[in-house]
């Protein structure tokens, strides 16, 4: 028996609209989505801020 | 909390049947649902967003390679979404050598985990959580401070 039981899920349970309130309970949680504004790549950081300045 | 139209996964198996009767054309950027597409299409409707149980797929390779995970509790909560998450998960998780060993299902806008939470094998790799809205803000708390 764990103490503490690893969390995954689906990606709706960590949005990345909900991350700014939450607190560190997120840490750790693994989740799959269909697109994340954080993609490292320079396309997808063009998007987001043209998307943001829009 | 208000809930905008055209959002959830049961609203849209509501809408179909008349989207199509009344022969409207309907942009569905949010509602997820698999069968408006796969079993049951709506013939009036373009998807621009997603399919519930589409993420999962892919996801349950990482979950059984990478992670080492075998045994999973499911917690969704019980509705069309939540049941087609869960469902893709589980089918290509379990194709994949995984188990899930137990099903959860809270009712939509749940804050309070307690009673579910209690009820969760011990013995399990790790929770499968599909929340919504003011669950998702609930659930993570509600989870680390019962470990």
């Amino acid at each position: 028996m764990k103490a503490r039981l690893p969390l995954i899920g689906g990606g709706t349970t960590f949005d990345e609209f909900v991350f700014p309130s939450l607190g560190d309970e997120a840490i750790g949680a693994i989740t799959p989505l269909i697109y994340s504004a954080a993609i490292d790549t320079p396309v997808n950081k063009r998007f987001v801020k043209e998307f943001r300045t829009k | 909390m208000p809930w905008p139209a055209f959002f959830l996964a049961n609203e849209g198996y509501a809408l179909a049947p008349k989207v199509d009767e009344y022969q409207m054309p309907t942009v569905w950027a949010v509602v997820s649902a698999d069968d408006l597409t796969q079993r049951k299409p709506t013939k009036w409707a373009v998807r621009t967003g997603w399919t519930s149980s589409q993420p999962n797929h892919p996801f349950r390779g990482y979950v059984v390679r990478t992670l080492g995970y075998k045994k999973v509790v499911t917690i969704a909560m019980d509705y069309a979404f939540g049941w087609e998450q869960v469902g893709g998960f589980q089918r290509t998780f379990e194709e994949a050598g995984g188990q899930v060993v137990q099903k959860l299902w809270p009712p939509l806008g749940t804050t309070d985990f307690g009673p579910y939470l209690a009820q969760i094998k011990r013995d399990a790799d790790a929770v499968f959580a599909v929340m919504v809205a003011a669950s998702s803000l609930r659930f993570p708390s509600n989870i680390r401070m019962r470990g």
